[in-house]
């Protein structure tokens, strides 16, 4: 695609060309996943059994979706709910011991070494751990997904409040701003972005936790319906959970990314202008 | 040693409330909590068992070959984005996708194609870890100063000159700070692959073992080992970091 340079560059970076490229690349995948389904590539044989074509996929995605729609929402609603509990429980909780944190300096250094070996620790590990005092149900799933959006929450919370300009809070106390009034209309407004960057990391986080706890062992959700399928060897079963869980994680993402414009507005991430062109 | 002073106190408290309250059962089964006590007992026993020394090797084994593989990915294919405007701008849909997609789902399609032993682990560890290395490098090859970039081409730098002089330097600290991330990614990509599968070898495997065994102890004491380890490999690449891109600010969280 290195030729595209040159006289034919205006028409090539047209966004009508650039979005027919693009869904190119898709049916290639496609096309190339259909190819590659039962064959031996490179001596290698790639069993119908481990990679269905992706018609048998589609098919039982399709059954999925239409026929046992029902079914599919409930697996769908419960889900959801422990994502969402955990993301709720484990935001509130991040941010209020952040407060506290940042507020109370004696609290802060008794706990912040810990802190920060739990962040670093893989939380995943402690699943089993979770799953064996709340149970094989909804509790344990929750639980997981709040640990899952504590931490980043936590940790932006203190370095948003933690990093603030100290010109501006030098200003505003030489206008006599009571500390009241310079946490709020100061400290707490700059530190938003990095607060709501926390929230964005949590969300993502907490899906992993709740679909984690799931796959060990839950009684109903769609993590644990990928085990089950996975566990009958009902693979293009199991490739089509896939296709709705990533789904809803690209749907949820999308949906703190908007957020995140609207609310933080003034964020500048550079990042952004590596997809206009 | 008063920054000390204050956490180990705490700590001190803590372990000896649990100590006491743990075998009374108030406030959770003592056979679901074991008291710091038996788990150091468990660790004692641990550390004579000829098997911890095969499963923590194997899981450092999946954590670096993983870690190597998605740098390596990460690097290569962010530099071609990054130096292929088109490339990326026709791909966009799909690393975005990538980028929102919880890596964990594919756990077990990994299994499925890789089978249960190290392979699976090594692709999820890879998969997870790729993404910030990749995002990093990305950005920070694209986005340079345009001043900077201006200055050095009506200086009739070459594209090669540019890219190695003033590209490169001022992506390093961005590029580290994925990395960085990465490391810390592909260990979660590894204990969660084998903590899933609960077959073959690597601590997660012996957690979910111990687990389903419910000797509580031994599932603790093997979170601790994978909490040190955890925090060694987070400050040993802040420190790297330090070393290699001593002059970028520190950028903490890009391409999270």
């Amino acid at each position: 695609m290195t030729a595209a340079r040159g006289s034919r560059r205006g028409l090539l970076y047209h966004p009508g060309m650039r979005w027919t490229l693009s869904v190119l690349v898709f049916v290639g995948a496609v096309a190339l996943w259909h190819w590659a389904s039962g064959r031996t590539i490179l001596g290698l044989h790639i069993h119908e059994i481990i990679l269905p074509p992706p018609r048998d996929v589609a098919e039982v995605l399709w059954t999925l979706v239409v026929d046992d729609t029902g079914f599919l929402l409930e697996q769908l609603q419960v889900t959801l709910l422990e994502i969402f509990a955990g993301f709720a429980i484990g935001t509130a909780l991040g941010l209020g011991l952040g407060l506290l944190l940042i507020a109370s300096p004696l609290i802060r250094k008794m706990i912040y070494p810990y802190i920060v070996i739990l962040h670093s620790m893989p939380g995943v590990v402690i699943a089993p751990i979770i799953i064996a005092w709340f149970g094989f149900g909804i509790e344990s799933k929750i639980v997981q997904s709040t640990l899952g959006a504590f931490f980043p929450v936590l940790i932006n919370t203190m370095v948003g409040l933690t990093l603030v300009d100290e010109q501006g809070l030098r200003l505003m106390e030489s206008f006599t701003a009571s500390r009241r009034q310079v946490f709020l209309k100061y400290r707490f407004p700059s530190a938003l972005p990095a607060i709501f960057t926390g929230i964005r990391i949590g969300l993502t986080f907490a899906m992993i936790g709740a679909i984690i706890s799931e796959f060990l062992a839950a009684e109903t959700g769609l993590g644990q319906l990928i085990q089950r399928y996975h566990y009958e060897l009902k693979i293009p079963e199991m490739y089509s959970v896939i296709v709705i869980i990533s789904l809803l994680g690209i749907v949820l993402f999308f949906l703190v990314e908007w957020l995140d414009r609207k609310l933080i507005f003034w964020r500048e991430d550079p990042a952004r202008q590596l997809w206009q062109r | 040693m008063g920054d000390f002073l204050p956490p180990l106190l705490f700590l001190a408290g803590g372990l000896i409330a649990w100590q006491l309250i743990a075998p009374t059962g108030w406030l959770v089964n003592p056979l679901l909590l074991p008291t710091p006590g038996a788990i150091a007992k468990a660790g004692w026993e641990l550390l004579g068992a000829a098997y911890l020394g095969e499963n923590f090797v194997r899981t450092v084994y999946v954590i670096a070959v993983g870690f190597v593989i998605a740098v390596l990915a990460g690097l290569v294919l962010g530099t071609l984005m990054a130096v292929v405007p088109l490339l990326r701008l026709v791909m966009y849909p799909y690393i975005i996708a990538f980028q929102a997609l919880p890596k964990i789902v594919l756990v077990p399609l990994f299994i499925v194609l890789f089978g249960f032993g190290a392979a699976a682990k090594i692709v999820t560890a890879a998969a997870i870890a790729f993404f910030p290395v990749f995002m990093n490098t990305m950005v920070g090859l694209s986005l340079v100063d345009a001043d900077q970039r201006r200055l050095m081409e009506s200086l009739t730098a070459s594209r090669w000159q540019v890219f190695t002089k003033l590209q490169v330097p001022s992506a390093l600290p961005l590029i580290f700070a994925g990395v960085k991330v990465s490391a810390t990614y592909a260990m979660t990509g590894a204990l969660a692959a084998e903590l899933i599968a609960g077959t073959d070898i690597g601590l997660g495997r012996l957690i979910s073992t111990f687990s389903f065994a419910l000797q509580m102890d031994f599932v603790f004491i093997i979170v601790i080992v994978i909490a040190v380890m955890a925090y060694l490999l987070f400050t040993g690449m802040e420190r790297l970091g330090e070393k290699v891109v001593f002059w970028g600010e520190d950028q903490e969280r890009g391409g999270l």
